[in-house]
């Protein structure tokens, strides 16, 4: 039998004691802006992501050797590989490997281990490295998580800050999905994003301040829902509703100080751990994690970048989940294992020396929402939108940085 | 090999004829609707008299189609809740603010009574198939290959009894038996021969029909009185919208609802009854129409939070708490409409704007919680609810001369006419609002056209005041930039927002005039005269306004159940 909650709005909860639009109260709250303004009230907004994908960026420097290729050319080149003719190779892609006397198993089960027929996404090891072409621009999204400034990092488009340490972006920047540009985001990621949306439970953010959004110290939470997120009737994330936190995070993690500037909120650098579900990430999972969101004019919800180390195993399972559907789309599955595991750039590991993690950032999208305990408890109202003074969108600084790094 | 159509579907056709030609035949016969109180509610003895000699046969009263809702629910107790009824229902058109009364003016056409007919076929196939058939008929043929008119007849009388609401008469039942004989013999199944009879039950004018026979009235010599059973069926589809049970139909063959106490012990037996709750909320889906809904759309570019779901949830959110508020906690009807408790899901409350904790697994149907607003919260009373600022907007903004003409003519019980057919709309569709902000600014042209104003003023200065929920319900302060003004006056009582305007008609004394309007019209299928509701509307003040009482005191009038004042004419006993 479901359990269910009495809502008690009384004038002394703390969520109607804030909603200056209900009139009976509006000449209370008006009594305490003027009697308080010394001391801020503290508040807490809540967020429930509505979009995550990879963070992309492409322009004419970045793939100057051009984009790996498409779901049927990559199929050529591995029945090529499988020792088929190109009159074969056609001849499969056009009417289908029956026409051969063969199934659609030669593909996934294209890998060798001891010559027998292995899933290749299951055992990426068990065909040769393709070498997929990595990017090689100097630009991308992401943040500075080792604290220098080295020649293999990116400069962000959108701050100009040098020292961008991406290197999964750099894996997958040439793959044809990933060679775009926001709002569009990764086919395969959007897609699978939208089938775990509906059954995964939400990640939930709240901001913690005073007379939010304004500039000053905040305390950002990472959350987990006991629910999935809710559509709106555009398909989107709905906007308002009500979501139970799970549980509350392990101590150190989760939980980050950071400040407002300009409109901007970015928080010092910590430990991130989300579970999510297959076919997504199935664990959101980052050290070092660093963010960066807007307050967006309209609606009120959050845009903007999380970055870290990652477990670049996790990134690769997202895309072996769906194998050769994901192939049909240009991803070559074993080419990202390869150039996940040859370009991870932290957390070795002690017995192999082999990078376990890899810098990554992602690009997310949060609309407002109440968080409550499991105990009935509201903890956070819908965030706000701006003040004028406040409103900005993503932009790119196209600018050339000064040479230490700074943007001009 | 294709089955042949049974012999005895030309008796299902028959019986559609027959439809057919009872809907005609009371087209043709009469001036009037031979009640005593006609739909527009005129004094039947004030008519042009018509020469007739005292009658003595049965004569029909009133011929009320069955809703859709109607339908499905005696389908449902009749045969159980595993019958999907699928197909389409022909729409009703509203009467007097009422489906119930348009119900009693509308026919059928002939591609309804081919939908009505598909329907039929697939009940009685699904309540033909094992094993629910164990259940229903009751007893085992001797041989299922062959007629067993002991064992069809057992089940046809009990069935039609029930569908019918009264008893079949011998020459139905033999009529019913036959038709089921027939088709064993040609089909070689006794279950198939039952289930033609069954089909041909439910595409009969007395199933699809709720017929009120008139008898002559022993009791005022000359004057017709509504029959025993009818008295039962208005009864049950009035209070449960269903048939009556099997306790009430012995009431009626027993001549119980012809006396004060029995009809009164029944009264108060229904009015206990769970399924009350049915009743009254086929009711009030009917008075707010809330059937509206079924053709609502939102512009989803500007309202992402009116969701597919949505207006499900509206509808069910506004019944529940009208049920829970007048049967549950046995409220002041008028109190609907400064009400601070209401029920809500996570996806209401993304609307409204207000938490919801609900507990329930992931992915599991969204639990009601019952809410309550703070003192003085704008989102109280029903007027607040998307199942009225929502229904009565358009897909694109919000409509306050329809929110007002809807507050007056369903809850005041007022008329407001319809717009000139010449009228301009395009002047309140403008895109450019830089001068014109607010909808109230842009009515305000109303106010200035001699041709509009007589209209408006009676509708937007309420609709004004709903204008902090745009047309999805959401609840705003501001319109592009400038705060809503929410005043207004009603019967020169002034309110500065929606809550006072809940407050405002909550005690207007049409109020309660209107419901007790609705309710009789509802029940009887036909409006009353002023001076038959005045004793019931003193009942229903005195009784604290609480809606139980109201329905017992409209069923225990003198004039529920209507006396015949004129021996008219009408069609014949089908």
């Amino acid at each position: 039998m479901m359990e269910t909650s009495r809502n008690v709005m009384t004038p002394g909860n703390e969520v109607f004691a804030r909603r200056a639009r209900a009139p009976g109260l509006a000449a209370l709250v008006a009594f305490l802006a003027l009697a308080s303004q010394a001391a801020q009230a503290e508040q807490t907004w809540g967020y429930v992501v509505g979009s995550f994908s990879t963070a992309t960026y492409a322009d004419d420097e970045s793939c100057p050797d051009g984009i790996n290729p498409e779901g049927k050319e990559l199929d050529r080149r591995n029945l090529l590989s499988l020792g088929y003719t190109p009159e074969e190779a056609q001849k499969i892609l056009l009417d289908g490997p029956a026409s051969v006397g063969a199934d659609w198993s030669i593909l996934p089960m294209r890998g060798r281990i001891d010559g027998k027929p292995v899933n290749v996404f299951t055992y990426p090891e068990s065909v040769p490295d393709p070498r997929i072409k990595t990017l090689q621009g100097s630009k991308t999204f992401g943040f500075n998580l080792d604290g220098r400034v080295t020649e293999e990092d990116f400069q962000d488009p959108e701050t100009g800050e040098k020292g961008i340490d991406n290197q999964l972006f750099r894996a997958v920047g040439c793959l044809q999905e990933y060679h775009i540009n926001l709002p569009v985001r990764p086919l395969y990621e959007a897609m699978m994003w939208n089938y775990a949306v509906d059954t995964m439970p939400a990640w939930l953010i709240s901001i913690t301040g005073s007379n939010l959004p304004d500039d000053g110290p905040v305390t950002v939470r990472f959350l987990k829902a006991t629910h999935h997120p809710e559509r709106d009737a555009d398909k989107g994330i709905l906007a308002g509703v009500t979501y139970l936190i799970n549980d509350e995070p392990e101590p150190g993690i989760n939980t980050f100080e950071g400040r407002i500037e300009n409109g901007v909120l970015t928080i010092e650098p910590g430990n991130l751990r989300l579970p999510g579900e297959s076919p997504i990430l199935t664990e959101l999972n980052l050290t070092g994690a660093q963010l960066r969101f807007r307050f967006l004019p309209d609606g009120g919800g959050l845009q903007g970048f999380v970055g870290g180390y990652q477990p670049w195993l996790d990134f690769y399972f997202m895309h072996a989940a769906l194998g050769s559907a994901n192939e049909q789309s240009g991803n070559d599955v074993p080419g990202i294992y390869y150039a996940l595991k040859r370009l991870a750039d932290a957390d070795p590991d002690p017995e192999t020396g082999i990078n376990r993690r890899i810098s990554a950032a992602y690009q997310i999208q949060a609309m407002p929402a109440f968080l409550a305990t499991r105990e009935g408890q509201v903890v956070a109202v819908p965030g706000e939108p701006p003040a004028q003074s406040h409103a900005s969108e993503l932009t790119l600084n196209t600018e050339p940085a000064r040479p230490d790094g700074s943007p001009e | 090999m294709k089955e042949r159509a049974p012999a005895s579907a030309t008796a299902r056709a028959a019986a559609m004829l027959a439809l057919v030609a009872a809907l005609a035949g009371l087209s043709l016969t009469s001036c009037d609707s031979g009640k005593g109180q006609s739909v527009s509610g005129q004094d039947a003895a004030a008519q042009a008299p018509h020469e007739t000699a005292v009658p003595e046969e049965r004569r029909i009263g009133g011929f009320y189609r069955l809703t859709e809702e109607q339908y499905r629910q005696v389908i449902r107790d009749v045969l159980g809740d595993t019958i999907v009824v699928g197909g389409r229902f022909q729409p009703i058109e509203r009467e007097a603010g009422l489906l119930a009364v348009g119900a009693g003016i509308v026919t059928t056409s002939a591609s309804g009574l081919e939908l009505y007919d598909a329907m039929a076929r697939q009940v009685a196939a699904q309540a033909m198939a094992e094993p629910l058939r164990t259940l229903l008929i009751g007893c085992t043929p001797a041989d299922d290959a062959a007629p067993d008119d002991a064992c069809a007849s057992q089940f046809l009388d009990r069935v039609g009894r029930l569908l019918f609401r009264r008893p079949l008469s011998p020459e139905d039942s033999a009529l019913f038996v036959q038709i089921a004989a027939e088709t064993t013999r040609e089909l070689g199944s006794f279950h198939r021969g039952l289930q033609e009879s069954l089909a041909t039950m439910l595409v009969d004018p007395r199933f699809l029909f709720r017929i009120e026979m008139l008898e002559p009235d022993p009791d005022h010599p000359g004057q017709f009185r509504l029959d025993s059973y009818s008295r039962a069926s208005r009864l049950s589809f009035w209070l449960w919208n269903s048939i009556p049970d099997a306790a009430l139909l012995t009431a009626a063959e027993n001549g119980d609802l012809h006396t004060e106490d029995g009809l009164a012990r029944q009264v108060d037996r229904l009015l206990a009854s769970p399924k009350l709750e049915r009743g009254v909320r086929a009711f009030f889906s009917d008075m707010l129409r809330l059937d509206d809904f079924n053709t609502l759309s939102k512009d989803v570019s500007l309202f992402p939070r009116y969701t597919a779901g949505l207006s499900e949830q509206a509808i069910e959110q506004t019944l529940r708490t009208i049920v829970h508020h007048l049967l549950v906690e046995q409220g002041d009807y008028r109190d609907l409409f400064t009400l601070r408790q209401t029920f809500l899901t996570r996806t209401l409350g993304a609307v409204y704007g207000v938490p919801v904790i609900a507990h329930f697994e992931n992915g599991a149907p969204e639990p009601w919680v019952p809410t309550e607003y703070p003192e003085n919260d704008p989102r109280t009373g029903i007027l607040s609810h998307i199942s009225f600022v929502a229904l009565h907007s358009h897909a694109g903004r919000s409509s306050p001369t329809l929110r007002g003409k809807a507050l007056r003519e369903i809850f005041l019980c007022q008329t407001v006419p319809p717009p000139p057919g010449d009228v301009d709309f395009s002047r309140f569709e403008t895109a450019d609002t830089s001068k014109l902000k607010t909808m109230r600014e842009r009515l305000s042209a109303h106010a200035n056209e001699p041709l509009c104003a007589g209209c408006h003023q009676l509708t937007d200065p309420l609709g004004l005041a709903l204008e902090t929920f745009d047309a999805a319900g959401v609840y705003r302060t501001t319109e592009n930039g400038a705060t809503i003004d929410t005043s207004g006056n009603l019967h020169g009582v002034t309110f500065q927002n929606s809550a006072e305007l809940g407050q405002v008609v909550r005690n207007d004394i049409t109020v309660p005039g209107c419901v007790v309007n609705r309710t009789f019209a509802y029940g009887a299928g036909e409006v009353a005269q002023r001076q038959a509701l005045q004793p019931i509307e003193e009942e229903f003040a005195e009784g604290g306004y609480r809606f139980v009482n109201l329905l017992r005191a409209v069923a225990l009038s003198d004039s529920f159940f209507g006396a015949q004042a004129d021996a008219t004419q009408l069609a014949a006993n089908p």
